[in-house]
């Protein structure tokens, strides 16, 4: 796995050494990767499920590396905004300022990822499928700024459904990871069915992992970054909609009152966990989870990158994983 | 264990996040729950629900939360070895080049 993250590294450093543009800016570019410790780099997505991907298809993962630079790219420019949103900048962009990581985060995300994709031109890549990747750069881009969208207005918004939240990370988490499977495929494959395959697996997958960190984004610390930003995630929503009367009131109360400090958070805790929130959110995780089995068996993955691909989806998951985790299906 | 029809998976997603009634059934009678909404799932398809339905009615959302939090932090020290462990790739020049 980290021989695969420090490839897809190596080869966004090269990439960044080679523009032209002045020292500084390039160091810029070059900090919210290089200051991110490995455990916390995308692994198991941007990096992962391109090469996986590609390799599941035409048994070789190496010429879909300039691919998923540029889906590690698009991650970490959409990670970087996240964290300015949230204002969870972490510790190496204090002394630039949120300025700076704007701009870092703009270009990680719309130039970079293009410049990695043009890459492919050494290897002769026609340019037909060189601009069919562009376009879904774009069109994912998209997207996800909806997603993002809908994510910003959700705090201010009097009632959310479930509907409404899951559509919203459908567009946020969903498309992302269609791109990372997509973009794999596109490069693999002329074959409509295995592309839409691929991208339906990775859209699933997406959209499990992102409810697991929804799950971990109120329950992973003391103080929730997720309560203080009054997000409104799926197992709030939950929650919302299960309680009635004055038990909802209340929960309403303690979720404006989380936003100015973390007092309250043990007790919102307590109101998912009395509702079930949480194994309500498992049960949602898991139904996607077994949707994106089903579209990679529908592919046909070669092996033994279906295996790995396997594997990655297990852990899209809120339920105990086996002791010694056996590829399934 | 065999795979549960995609059609299936489907609808039961559809269920679970816009219907109230089936929400609150499915976590607490599984087995009538789907008759009374027409699925007619295979024995294999049911047995494979019934497994995960049984892990998280199992459970209660602390454990959830705690077993994540768990999986969390092995995931973290288990990187953290590799990262010590793995030298520098120079893979790009080997792969790419």
């Amino acid at each position: 796995m980290s021989e695969r993250a420090t490839s897809v590294f190596a080869f966004l450093d090269e990439l960044i050494v080679a523009l032209p543009v002045p020292s500084n800016h390039r160091e810029l570019l070059q900090v919210h990767f290089r200051q991110t410790d490995s455990w916390q780099r995308p692994e198991t997505a941007a990096v992962q499920l391109p090469l996986l991907v590609h390799e599941a298809i035409t048994g070789d993962e190496k010429p879909a590396l300039p691919v998923a630079a540029a889906c590690t790219l698009l991650y970490l420019g959409a990670d970087l905004f996240d964290s300015l949103l949230d204002q969870e900048l972490l510790p190496s962009w204090h002394a630039r300022g949120a300025a700076e990581a704007n701009l870092a985060a703009a270009t990680l995300l719309a130039a970079l990822p293009q410049l990695s994709i043009a890459r492919l031109q050494e290897k002769g890549t026609p340019p037909a499928k060189l601009w069919a990747l562009a376009r879904l750069f774009a069109d994912t881009l998209l997207t996800m700024s909806a997603g993002q969208y809908e994510d910003l207005l959700s705090p201010n918004l009097e009632n959310v459904s479930l509907e409404d939240s899951r559509a919203m990370v459908e567009r946020k988490s969903g498309s992302a990871g269609a791109l990372l499977a997509r973009a794999g495929a596109v490069l693999a494959s002329e074959e409509p069915f295995t592309i839409e395959a691929y991208a339906a697996f990775g859209s699933c997958f997406g959209i499990a992992r992102q409810l697991v960190n929804d799950v971990w984004g109120i329950w992973g610390e003391d103080t929730s970054q997720d309560l203080l930003n009054g997000k409104r995630t799926l197992p709030i929503v939950h929650a919302l909609s299960t309680l009635r009367g004055e038990q909802r009131e209340r929960l309403q109360k303690l979720l404006a009152a989380a936003r100015e400090s973390a007092e309250h958070h043990d007790e919102i805790r307590a109101f998912l966990a009395a509702t079930g929130s949480v194994r309500y959110t498992a049960l949602i995780v898991w139904l996607y989870q077994q949707q994106a089995r089903n579209h990679l068996a529908a592919a046909s993955p070669q092996e033994p990158s279906g295996r790995e691909l396997r594997m990655l989806l297990d852990q899209a998951s809120l339920l105990p994983q086996p002791k010694q985790a056996q590829p399934s299906g | 264990m065999e795979e549960i029809r995609l059609e299936a998976l489907k609808g039961l997603t559809i269920l679970a996040i816009h219907d109230d009634q089936f929400r609150r059934g499915v976590m607490t009678d599984l087995d009538s729950t789907l008759r009374r909404y027409g699925y007619d799932l295979t024995g294999p398809e049911m047995e494979r629900l019934r497994d995960a339905h049984r892990q998280i009615a199992g459970m209660s959302d602390e454990d959830l939360a705690r077993e994540l939090s768990e999986r969390q932090q092995r995931v973290r020290v288990l990187s953290e070895e590799e990262g010590r462990i793995l030298a520098p790739g120079e893979y790009v020049s080997a792969a790419w080049h």
